[in-house]
């Protein structure tokens, strides 16, 4: 098939032509390419072409062909876009179905084909890993970690190198300062280690040069070796160390095998590697994609400088707008060997609306500096089907937030009456934090419900603290620690009121089902009966299931919200279970031991650390994942972060939270702590503040350039002044300006 | 009215786009026809099971037999290539893999039970293997089809060439293995034809997916039920109730592959439709005893003719 003719399919099947910018990177043929895409350009789609090109018109094997994304629901897609154009292609030229086969197409998230890559191509260095996740991650350094557990003075001098690790509130503790009398909190030293080590592998920091730094950084390298030998004796990977496996499996013989071919259809090397999101992309990851088309230089990177938004996850947009440099250091070859391609057409959204955050982002004197966006970027083009004369842009005040909030509500109401928009659904609320307290979601949350508009926003309200997931937890400790012996020698008050909260959610449920507590009393009881130092018949899932088995949570089992809950406790369960004691790889923390001095109680040791590790960790809210996947229901309004609303688009855009200023966080303090000792110096340079205000920036921009039909910034009188980067150039006259005042 | 300024729009809602689904024949299929709550509680709903039962045992069997070929190939050792490993080198990589595999806490439950695997192993590797490693083309293969509305995936556990065949037009010179970690079923009870047929469903669907990716069928589907091996250590034949051949090469393949499908197809069916509600109520037959003991709600489940006696710890 030749490009004319699979282009000529597309057309028929989409019924438009592509634009010349799209053309050009769907044909492109080989060499670097760097397509920087702005928001709402149809980069998806021209990565799906120029996959069908690949194949239908070069006629590469699929299994030679990487595509990442970055989620995998992204990834999935991405797929099915590909294969709907497939058949439809079969259709025409039904000789090529037997001959080719997409789903040999390598196409997901870096780290799963990380992952399946070595395990595929049975990497010995990675046989039989036990991956951890966020909270597996968490629990085993929380216990195995030296950082976390040293008890003597010997941190000291790292904790103040990174005091804003170690310090600031603590949600378990309730404190804020350490000193040498007490050393921070097991809990904060876990959160810092995990920030720490993740750091440490996902911006390629070379340990021989840290070795030469002045102090503290040795005491970096003794926690970090530390970590990785644990890790390696328990046969854990985290998340960080699959990317680094998978960099050096690369240089072994299988993976060369991998990367180069050996001829047979089986392995015939990596011909073609394309990557979406990549201004998120990290070092480490920069390098596997570097080193993955070291040969080829075959790589193709798609993305939009100004939409980074993970540094905190070690994403450095600087790999984006670099791109030229790296492939001109890595492969040895001429800038203009890389071809640029800017998508800058915008089809998404009201002209006015592009106008607005293309003059948003340029209005910054911070990213007009030198290496703060990808250079010689043209302005966006809106050229999408949506016009018309009304304030696409604007902006609903109040006195107060709640009355800002209720101006809101009445406005939603309205769009769905006078039949605007047809479902809530097509409206977005957009803001830095969901929690629905009062300085947050609270009040949007409630005008619209008390205007019968339901809301979607799953992370509203601690998981732990519903009835069913309180219930059954409490009914588990109930049997495990009947007289709450071990919850009185716990330290932090919190970690107490949230087990003593669980327990009178269980004590009323019980009240009512008395199978319930007989069922718990009964345990209790037999667990009394056992000698000292015994194991115990049962496991800790086992007998959360058998709790589960009696009402009301053999009902709630079935209940579609609840059901979703319950199952995510058993798996919290599960992965408390699989961390195995430090010093004895392979043990199963989830069998349970009576006590070697205290008749019929379950070890005490095991109780306390249950509460410590599991409950401290549930209580600082370590679990509230801002990556969720939404999926709205139609008749709910989605009330989202703005992570969340990444690669998304609604019809009614709403904002909330202009007046911010930027803020030193930890991701960034800790970049620039380990700038000078990456493998590789990064090609750009930028003090701290500098990089705190161009994320806050970029940050509104997402939010901004979701909308379709209209942006509708949400700010309360007290809001609406100069000085804070909600506003286009900080300027509350300009803002007035281009956004118009929506009156109730 | 500020809703006024907005009355020339009428934004029509946009369908959302339903995405396919991708079903394996072993972990959805074949669990679903198992048991459809277990399935929906445990495959869907993501609720952990109490104890990885039958893990270790099929997971060493498939790693160890993967090294086997491995060594043949060279792949882990140049040194190696075409010469048969021996029985201490069985028990090597056993080893290894043992290790590898209590590290991530996955255990044998009892010493017998890792007795059974050294031993089903290295018979298979004195009688199987000089036949069998030469003629491997490939282990894992990853196999999927696009079913319309819905993506069927498998993984066949080996292809191996049949060199010897006679001339066939229509089909590829090639067996397809799958390794089955327990003994033949047993026939004298329903139960066990049921799980026979389950398996040669599942053996056509493979060829089905074969074909698609390779032009044609393969000759032969053979199912090897490795424990029937257990202490024949010196049998010179592969013993006749390990091996159940699925022939693909039969007037009506044609006919037996599309009533598999059609059961698959039904059974995707049944699952969504399932999955649209989120409800996975109890099955109206109950199923074998060995899927129900081994079930974390047996505790408490309608289907269930006598109930599991709760127990305390
Ligand atoms: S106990 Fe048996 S019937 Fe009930 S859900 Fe489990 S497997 Fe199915």
């Amino acid at each position: 098939m030749d490009i004319n003719e699979l282009i000529g399919i597309v057309k028929n099947i989409q019924g438009y032509d592509l634009d010349s910018q799209q053309e050009k990177v769907v044909k492109h043929g080989k060499g670097p390419l760097w397509v920087v895409a702005g928001p709402g350009s149809g980069k998806t789609e021209v990565l799906v072409l120029r996959t069908l090109k690949l194949v239908f018109v070069d006629n590469l094997l699929p299994s030679s062909i990487i595509i990442t994304t970055f989620t995998e629901k992204a990834a999935n897609n991405l797929f099915e876009r590909i294969l709907n154009y497939t058949n439809l292609i079969f259709k025409e030229y039904p000789e090529l179905e037997s001959k080719i086969d997409v789903h040999g197409l390598k196409i997901g998230t870096l780290h799963s084909l990380c992952n399946d890559i070595m395990l595929e191509n049975k990497n010995q260095a990675y046989e039989n890993y036990k991956l951890l996740d966020e909270l597996e991650q968490y629990l085993f350094i929380f216990e195995h970690s030296d950082l976390a557990n040293e008890r003597s003075s010997k941190y000291c001098p790292l904790f103040e190198k990174f005091e804003y690790l170690f310090s600031g509130f603590d949600p378990v503790t309730n404190t804020f300062r350490w000193n040498k009398e007490r050393l921070p909190n097991k809990w904060r030293r876990t959160n810092a280690s995990i920030k720490l080590f993740n750091r440490m592998v996902e911006n390629l920091i070379d340990l021989e040069k840290l070795k030469d730094a002045e102090e503290p950084y040795d005491l970096v390298i003794c926690a970090y070796n530390d970590y990785v030998t644990k890790l390696e004796e328990h046969r854990r990977c985290d998340f960080a160390h699959l990317q680094k496996k998978f960099l050096e499996f690369l240089d072994t013989p299988l993976g060369l095998r991998f990367l180069n071919g050996d001829g047979t259809e089986t392995h015939p090397g990596v011909k073609y590697v394309l990557v979406d999101e990549y201004q998120d992309t990290n070092p480490i990851q920069e390098e596997i994609y570097l080193k993955l088309s070291k040969g080829t230089h075959n790589l193709c990177v798609v993305g939009d400088d100004d939409q980074a938004l993970y540094r905190f996850r070690g994403g450095t947009v600087d790999c984006m707008v670099t791109f030229k440099q790296a492939c001109v250091n890595t492969f040895g070859i001429k800038p203009d060997d890389v071809t640029v391609i800017f998508l800058n057409t915008n089809y998404r959204s009201h002209p006015d609306i592009v106008y607005y955050y293309d003059d948003y982002i340029k209005s910054f004197p911070s990213m007009r500096l030198e290496g703060a966006r990808v250079e010689y970027k043209p302005p966006l083009d809106p050229k999408g089907k949506i016009s018309g004369d009304y304030p696409s842009v604007a902006y609903i005040t109040g006195k107060t937030i709640n009355e800002t909030a209720e101006n809101f509500a009445i406005f939603v109401e309205d769009l769905i009456k006078n039949e605007i928009i047809e479902k809530p659904s097509q409206c977005a609320l957009l803001m830095r934090s969901v929690r629905e307290s009062a300085r947050n979601a609270g009040p949007f949350a409630e005008a619209l419900r008390n205007r019968g508009i339901s809301v979607y926003n799953p992370r509203s309200k601690n998981f732990l603290e519903h009835e069913e997931t309180a219930g059954i937890l409490g009914a588990f400790i109930s049997i495990i620690d009947p007289d709450l012996s071990a919850l009185e020698s716990v330290g932090p008050p919190n970690i107490k009121n949230m087990v003593h909260f669980w327990i009178n959610e269980y004590k009323e449920i019980a009240d009512k089902y008395p199978d319930l507590s007989n069922y718990v009393n009964k345990s209790v009881e037999s667990i009394s009966k056992i000698p000292l130092d015994n194991w115990i018949k049962v496991n800790i899932l086992d007998i959360f299931y058998h709790i589960l088995a009696h009402e009301p949570f053999n009902e709630w089992r079935d209940d579609v919200e609840k059901t979703y809950r319950l199952g995510q406790l058993s798996k919290i369960f599960e992965t408390y279970a699989s961390v195995p004691y430090p010093g004895f790889p392979g043990s199963d923390r989830g069998e349970l031991r009576t006590g070697k001095t205290e008749d019929g109680t379950i070890s005490f040791g095991w109780r306390k650390t249950f509460y410590y590790a599991l409950i401290g960790l549930l209580v600082s809210a370590g679990l509230d994942d801002p990556e969720i996947e939404i999926l709205t229901p139609p008749d709910h309004l989605p009330i989202m972060t703005v992570h969340q609303s990444k690669g998304l688009e609604f019809p009614f855009v709403f904002v909330y939270g202009l007046k911010q200023k930027p803020r030193l966080d930890d991701s960034i303090l800790l970049e620039d702590a380990f700038l000078n000792f990456r493998k590789k110096p990064p090609l750009v340079n930028f003090t701290p503040e500098e990089r705190a205000e161009q994320d806050l920036i970029r940050f509104y921009y997402v939010a901004y350039s979701r909308a379709q039909y209209a942006l509708i910034h949400l700010v309360p009188k007290v809001h609406l002044s100069s000085g804070f980067f909600g506003f286009i150039g900080k300027k509350i006259i300009d803002f007035k300006e281009k956004a118009k005042e929506l009156g109730a | 009215m500020s809703w006024r300024d907005y009355d020339c729009l009428n934004i029509p809602l946009k369908s959302s786009v339903q995405m396919k689904n991708k079903y394996s024949i072993t972990s959805d299929i074949l669990s679903f026809q198992l048991c459809r709550r277990q399935y929906g509680f445990f495959g869907v709903r993501g609720y952990q099971p109490a104890h990885v039962v039958q893990y270790w045992y099929g997971t060493i069997l498939h790693q160890v037999l993967d090294k086997l070929h491995m060594h043949y190939q060279g792949l882990l050792d140049e040194s190696t290539v075409e010469r048969i490993p021996t029985d201490e080198e069985v028990e090597i990589y056993f080893n290894a893999v043992d290790d590898s595999l209590r590290a991530r806490g996955i255990r044998a439950i009892n010493s017998s039970l890792r007795k059974t695997a050294i031993n089903v192993l290295k018979i298979f590797n004195a009688l199987e293997g000089p036949k069998l490693y030469p003629n491997v083309i490939d282990t894992e293969c990853d196999l999927q089809s696009d079913q319309g509305n819905y993506i069927l995936h498998g993984v066949v556990d080996l292809l191996k060439e049949i060199s010897m065949a006679k001339y066939t037009k229509d089909y590829d010179k090639v067996e397809i293995w799958d390794y089955k970690g327990t003994k033949f079923p047993d026939l004298s009870i329903k139960y066990g034809q049921e799980k026979l047929d389950r398996y040669v469903f599942q053996m056509l669907v493979y060829a089905e997916l074969y074909k698609l990716k390779n032009g044609k069928y393969p000759l032969k589907g053979k199912l090897y039920f490795m424990n029937e091996l257990f202490g024949n250590s010196n049998a010179n034949e592969t013993p006749p109730e390990a091996v159940y051949v699925v022939e693909f090469r039969d007037r009506d393949i044609n006919e037996k592959i599309n009533s598999a499908l059609n059961l698959f197809s039904n059974t995707v069916t049944e699952i969504e439709s399932n999955l649209k509600y989120d409800r996975w109520d109890p099955p109206e037959q109950q199923p074998d005893k060995e899927t129900c003991d081994i079930c974390d709600l047996r505790w408490n489940c309608s289907a269930l003719t006598k109930k599991y006696p709760m127990r305390y710890p």
